[in-house]
């Protein structure tokens, strides 16, 4: 992933933004299978609310009739509730390694950039010497955590509204109450990792939290349009 | 009815806290970023050692004192001014409670460490690489790009504004008569005036450059990131000869003189012999270890001492690159220091931060910590 970002810089006119926003948007094409399903699985989760409230109603007293119940309606709409995990799992190395070779190339500390010495391709001629990106953008050093807390702030705000769209609705309330504090608490972290570590980081969250935001319009509008199409 | 084992109103707000102590590293001591580096002068030798900055005894390795007492830092450089003070670097949150940053700290300890004696806090960045003395000011560089300068006595700024560069700058200066050379990771050697800080010339590499540049004669040699070698006029910052090393990798550090030969190392472990007037290739010997470490010869001669960055220590004939002995450790070596018969070195990572050996034969001198007052303080 580390070459793939040099060779984007080599592309792309040596711009540092460009390249990580290359490198993301290919990234989150590769996974976009992953996502789609993840975003569709939410999407059909909200869809059965009605029905698991009522269920809830009606079992109220009766927890295990209620779970039986309940997965005998995931089992009819096709839904797996644990179907939304699975991808994010798979997830997490590509976009580990897609955080890791933005801090080496960035040369944020010595010890990362020498490690990273390892790994350029020597095949691929000129990406050695390409090393480190150039790290200036308006007030910016990429290099380092943004000291005037915008892109900071811009995380936090669109890891919200990604993660809102992420989660699916559950009609437990426990399950729920889980929900709320993980939409919270993930915004709080990723914002706490755009404070302290290098803007280009922050730079990566933004893009991928908007192209999100993007995959759930366009889900939800082709969900609509079936909706419609069905009537 | 649910029952909560914490109130559920402070779950999700003590959750993310967890979560962000185990990522800011809580309980996890000092993590280091970058490399701790040595000073020697009248039988003391000085260590940053990421806690601590120690005043060692250079031919026992007794420590003298170390500051702060209760530790703090992690302090990574020290610039020795003999008998007078010493300038020490760290990373430190200065303020501004949970938003604050880290940043470089520059700090003029007395030469007993026992007083501070002046703060520099303007850099933004960390400090890599240690400073240089010479007439009266302390020039340093620093990873927000700039190149500072200092009256050593007051701290006060020399110049009228810091030297900007277009990157990091992780390179010590070398300073001659009244020019300042000093690299940059934005591919440039520059020469700058002493007094003023004004640039004289740059000479731009192909790759990015991080050691400081050797002197010898009227020319500077210096490797890069392009995997050549080059040398440059003294005067004017014109190429006189650059050579490419097979492979192209990186050549991170300084690279060493016995008058007629220069050799340098690339991060793949390939120590490099070449002749100083043509830059004609002599020998090329492969250590299988990186070395980033700038190379040393022994003040007599007769051996190049270089610093493996899986942690082991060589020494290699200058006339034929065969290896007269290697100390294998384990640690990382951060930085490597001859001074008369004796190399000493310090490790990040290794049981032993600071080791002395004898040049002649390898013999292990002394360690600090030795095994023994480490264990009474593990």
């Amino acid at each position: 992933m580390v070459n793939l970002l040099l060779v984007f810089y080599q592309w792309l006119g040596h711009q540092t933004i460009l390249a990580i926003t290359a490198l993301t948007l290919v990234v989150r094409l590769a996974i976009l299978p992953l996502t789609l399903k993840q975003q569709q699985a939410s999407q059909r989760m909200q869809e059965l609310q009605p029905k698991l409230q009522e269920l809830q109603k009606k079992y109220a007293k009766n927890k295990e009739k209620l779970a039986q119940e309940q997965m005998k309606l995931y089992q009819e709409a096709g839904i797996n509730p644990m179907g939304g995990c699975l991808p994010l799992l798979i997830q997490l190395p590509l976009l580990y390694g897609l955080w890791q070779s933005i801090v080496r190339t960035l040369a944020v500390s010595p010890m990362e950039l020498l490690r990273l010495s390892r790994n350029i391709y020597a095949f691929i001629p000129g990406l050695a010497q390409l090393v480190p990106l150039q790290s200036h953008f308006l007030w910016l050093d990429l290099g380092q955590p943004d000291r005037y807390l915008v892109l900071p702030a811009l995380v936090v705000v669109t890891s919200w509204l990604s993660q809102r769209v992420l989660t699916p609705p559950s009609p437990d309330e426990r399950t729920a109450a889980m929900n709320q504090q993980m939409q919270i608490m993930m915004p709080l972290l990723f914002g706490f990792i755009s404070i302290s570590y290098a803007s280009g980081l922050s730079i990566y969250f933004i893009i991928s939290n908007l192209v999100t935001l993007v995959q759930y319009l366009f889900i939800r509008r082709q969900t609509e349009g079936d909706k419609k199409g069905k009537r | 009815m649910r029952t909560w084992w914490i109130p559920r109103r402070w779950a999700w707000v003590l959750l993310p806290l967890l979560l962000l102590g185990l990522l800011s590293g809580c309980g996890g001591g000092v993590r280091p970023t970058n490399w701790t580096t040595l000073a020697v002068a009248e039988g003391t030798l000085y260590v940053a050692d990421l806690e601590y900055v120690r005043a060692l005894d250079a031919s026992t390795g007794a420590e003298r004192w170390r500051y702060p007492e209760d530790g703090g830092g992690p302090f990574y450089t020290v610039t020795l001014l003999p008998g007078e003070a010493l300038f020490i670097t760290s990373m430190e949150r200065t303020g501004g409670g949970f938003f604050s940053q880290p940043q470089g700290v520059l700090r003029a300890l007395s030469i007993d460490g026992k007083e501070v004696l002046w703060e520099f806090t303007e850099a933004k960045g960390e400090y890599v690489a240690p400073g240089s003395v010479a007439d009266s000011t302390l020039v340093i560089g620093n990873s927000d790009g700039n190149v500072y300068a200092l009256d050593v006595k007051t701290g006060a700024p020399v110049w009228a504004e810091p030297f900007r560069t277009g990157n990091r700058v992780w390179s010590t200066p070398l300073i001659l008569s009244d020019t300042v050379y000093i690299a940059s990771l934005d591919h440039n050697l520059y020469a700058l005036d002493l007094r003023t800080g004004q640039e004289r010339w740059r000479f731009t590499a192909e790759g990015a450059m991080v050691g400081p540049p050797l002197s010898l004669g009227d020319r500077l040699y210096i490797g890069a990131f392009d995997g050549r070698l080059y040398a440059i006029r003294q005067s004017d910052g014109g190429l006189v000869w650059s050579v490419p090393f097979d492979g192209e990798y990186w050549i991170w550090g300084t690279p060493a003189t016995d008058g007629e030969r220069i050799f340098a190392a690339d991060v793949m472990g390939i120590v490099h012999a070449v002749d100083a007037e043509t830059g004609a290739e002599l020998w090329t010997r492969d250590l299988e270890e990186p070395v980033r470490v700038g190379l040393s010869i022994a003040p007599e001669g007769g051996y190049l001492l270089v610093a493996g960055n899986a942690g082991t220590l060589y020494a290699l004939d200058p006339d034929t690159g065969d290896v007269l002995w290697d100390e294998p450790d384990t640690g990382q070596i951060a930085s490597m220091l001859v001074h008369g018969d004796q190399v000493y070195i310090s490790r990040v990572y290794g049981e032993g931060h600071v080791q002395a050996f004898q040049i002649e034969n390898g013999r292990l001198l002394w360690t600090f910590p030795p095994p023994e007052s480490e264990e009474s303080e593990g």
